[in-house]
């Protein structure tokens, strides 16, 4: 019997990137809510025991097999996730090539998206210390663009997905940036590529939706 | 909107047939947003395959439409669920079920044509007399490849592919010889490759503001998979050039 619990902030972005991972995934985890706001959990001693940099989300617990030490950040959750699914859950790389590619997108995710990211906080919750308050939508856009052109190209060759013939956690970890990019002014409308594999992905079973992401469309 | 882009002395061209989407890039039960001048529009699709353009404003309280969703075959807002048909007019409001929306409950639409691969839309109020420009003649009909967004004036444009700023269609034929960065199993055999070497895409240019210009690509004829994705890559390059050149030419005004 595994139990497992995800240290979670309902409105970030890293965050519902761990909870999607995990509801398409079918892995079970409870949710324990961190207040980021005015009581900084995030910085708590008993947090940071856990997450040593204060980073969410983070996943720990007991699984079928033995403990699972504390794993933080999105992309180590997702690809934790994938392996806790199993390999006839469709969610682990079926291949070399294909995890190349994965971990590809997760480190694009990781780098050239901070900076949807970025925006996406400064609009919603104001400027904070770590902050240039010379913020501008260009290399999200460029970020964005990166992705169009490639959908473009597997949508001219057929397919649906950003590897292989099948969701992966690339994905998973490349869908809240695109689908949260309203929240802070940029539209859909430039990147029908993209407007197309998003409803691929609102469309599998298990998606779940969070504020700003809504369910249809 | 900035006070800047209300006031744009670059006067839009609104008129007549203007494309708003690609075709495959609106699938069934969709919607997207679009511009013509000033003019902001839903452009929404039904099961059956129809295209609609509706005023991209919700009656109820100005939210716009085309962040909503098609249900049963009406546009559906995301904000409260009012729910528009294909004339426009409001059928469902989902705090009062049991209520017929009064007949005066509606949005502004507009004629819309789908042809040549292409959605156009007008919003000049003529009734639409004639067709929209036809890209090809009907023998050769079109292959799209993709719409692209391209941050700079659509003069700028015109200028790299080599047209006059009024002409909005351009034919830029494509040598295809160089294709093969990907091996293809259906590589023409030498026979055909000089007939194959090139070709023709059809560039469609819309402004949407001042500094934005859409381009909706297709290939006159049939076209193999890697043509169409040689053509999606050549885009993608007029693109960054486009506006590395509208970036340079910024900074020289400003020297
Ligand atoms: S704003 Fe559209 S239904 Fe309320």
């Amino acid at each position: 019997m595994s139990d497992l619990v995800l240290y979670d902030d309902e409105l970030d972005e890293d965050c519902y990137r761990a909870r999607l991972a995990l509801a398409l995934c079918g892995v079970t985890a409870r949710l324990h809510a961190i207040d980021v706001t005015m009581a900084r959990e995030q910085d708590a001693s008993s947090f940071r025991a856990l997450s040593p940099a204060g980073r969410l989300p983070a996943l720990q617990g007991v699984t079928g097999t033995g403990d699972l030490p504390a794993i933080c950040g999105a992309a180590a959750v997702l690809r934790a996730v994938a392996v806790l699914a199993g390999p006839a859950s469709g969610w682990a790389p079926v291949d070399t090539g294909e995890a190349a590619s994965v971990a590809h997108w997760l480190s694009f995710a990781e780098y050239e998206l901070a900076a949807a990211r970025r925006l996406r906080r400064l609009a919603l919750f104001g400027p904070s210390a770590d902050d240039c308050d010379t913020q501008t939508s260009t290399p999200t856009h460029a970020a964005l663009r990166v992705m169009e052109d490639h959908m473009t190209l597997r949508r001219i060759s057929g397919r649906s997905w950003f590897v292989g013939d099948r969701p992966t956690i690339a994905d998973i970890a490349l869908f809240p940036s695109f689908a949260l990019c309203r929240d802070y002014g940029l539209s859909h409308d430039d990147y029908p590529a993209l407007r197309r594999w998003q409803t691929c992905v609102k469309g599998l079973p298990g998606f779940i939706a969070m504020p700003g992401v809504p369910e249809y469309g | 909107m900035t006070e800047q882009e209300q006031h744009a002395p670059e006067e839009v061209d609104a008129h007549g047939w203007r494309p708003v989407a690609l075709g495959l890039d609106l699938p069934p039960a969709s919607v997207t947003g679009a511009r013509i001048g000033e003019q902001r529009l839903a452009i929404w699709r039904n099961s059956h395959g129809d295209v609609r353009a509706s005023d991209d404003r919700c009656p109820h309280r100005g939210m716009r439409l085309s962040l909503g969703f098609v249900r049963d075959d009406m546009l559906a807002c995301l904000y409260h669920g009012w729910r528009f048909d294909a004339e426009g007019r409001c059928r469902t409001i989902p705090a009062h079920p049991g209520l017929k929306p009064a007949a005066t409950i509606r949005t502004t639409t507009f004629p819309t044509i789908e042809s040549d691969g292409l959605i156009w839309c007008r919003v000049d109020g003529v009734e639409p007399p004639e067709s929209p420009p036809a890209l090809t003649s009907p023998a050769h009909p079109t292959t799209p490849v993709r719409t692209i967004r391209i941050d700079a004036p659509t003069r700028s444009v015109s200028r790299a592919l080599g047209i006059s700023p009024d002409d909005r269609t351009a034919r830029v034929n494509l040598p295809i010889h160089d294709i093969a960065d990907t091996p293809d199993d259906n590589a023409p055999t030498p026979s055909d490759a000089a007939a194959m070497s090139a070709v023709t895409v059809v560039v469609v240019q819309h402004a949407v503001g001042r500094e934005e210009t859409r381009l909706y690509v297709l290939i006159e004829g049939d076209a193999p998979t890697t043509t169409i994705q040689r053509a999606s890559r050549w885009a993608s390059s007029l693109r960054d050039k486009v506006e590395r050149e509208h970036k340079d030419a910024i900074v020289v005004e400003h020297v």
